[in-house]
């Protein structure tokens, strides 16, 4: 009936193929969170979206092709369960989970002991289609991947990375934040920066 | 010793005050961060409702694409 990639839609596939599919879920569920973390920004709601995208990987896995990247399979998939109920929030004022990202509670918690606090509420006011391209290509996937998986042009991909990246920076050095990792002769650098922007009345950005 | 001249694609305030040196350490903390916080979530354990979903799976109950 459909014109493509019907050929072995008519029979289950085989148990082996099932058994194949059902292990590359199983080993792909922790990038799927972090996935989705970086895009919702709350756990729970990460979570719901990767059982989501569990439920729905499942059933389509006819659809899969064996031999093809089931990881970015996934990650496609987990990214337009997104958009979707982001969408869905967009017009739904009292879903307010969505439109409210930042860190709190548990993942709060978790950032401070990172010493990720500043830099991850800076990326929770990026645009949800900065954060992905930033995270698919820190994580897991090539500019091309990236693009595939996001079902843009590789251009478009390297242009949000750059201005995300931009973003950040003067996210996290304009509120007087720190960034994690850095050496301390870095760090002299940037606290002379720091001293330099630190400006009261420019400040508040949240 | 390193004299930075700033930016002179200066399209933000940032490139104007921050040299070379202190962009690439900037751009290298964000990489690290982004990268630090993905390999923290994704070194978390899986919740047992992530695991009963699977079992739910074998079971057949999620099986079927109808």
């Amino acid at each position: 009936m459909r014109s493509n990639g019907s050929l072995a839609t008519t029979s289950s596939p085989s148990p082996s193929a099932t058994d194949a599919f059902r292990d590359g879920l199983v080993e792909t569920i922790p990038a799927l969170r972090a996935f989705a973390r970086s895009l919702c920004g709350k756990r729970d709601v990460a979570d719901d979206l990767v059982q989501e995208t569990m439920m729905k990987g499942w059933q389509s896995r006819e659809r899969f092709q064996p031999g093809t990247n089931l990881k970015a399979w996934l990650f496609a998939i987990l990214r337009n369960e997104f958009y979707s109920s982001y969408r869905r929030a967009k017009t739904v004022a009292n879903y307010a989970a969505m439109e409210s990202t930042k860190p709190e509670g548990v993942d709060a918690d978790q950032y401070a002991k990172l010493d990720l606090t500043d830099l991850m509420r800076a990326f929770d006011e990026l645009a949800p289609e900065q954060r992905e391209a930033l995270i698919l290509t820190v994580g897991e996937f090539s500019y091309e991947e990236a693009a595939a998986i996001c079902g843009c042009a590789v251009g478009t991909i390297k242009s949000r990375i750059s201005r995300a990246r931009k973003q950040l920076e003067q996210l996290v050095e304009g509120t007087g934040g720190k960034l994690a990792g850095r050496t301390q002769s870095q760090e002299d650098a940037a606290d002379v920066f720091l001293k330099k922007l630190s400006n009261p009345q420019d400040e508040p950005l949240r | 010793m390193m004299v930075e001249k700033t930016q002179s694609v200066a399209t933000e305030e940032i490139t104007n005050v921050v040299s070379h040196g202190d962009r690439r350490a900037h751009q290298k903390a964000i990489g690290q961060g982004l990268r630090k916080f993905f390999n923290a979530v994704v070194s978390e354990p899986i919740p047992d409702e992530f695991l009963a979903l699977l079992k739910q799976m074998d079971d057949g109950k999620h099986g079927g694409t109808g």
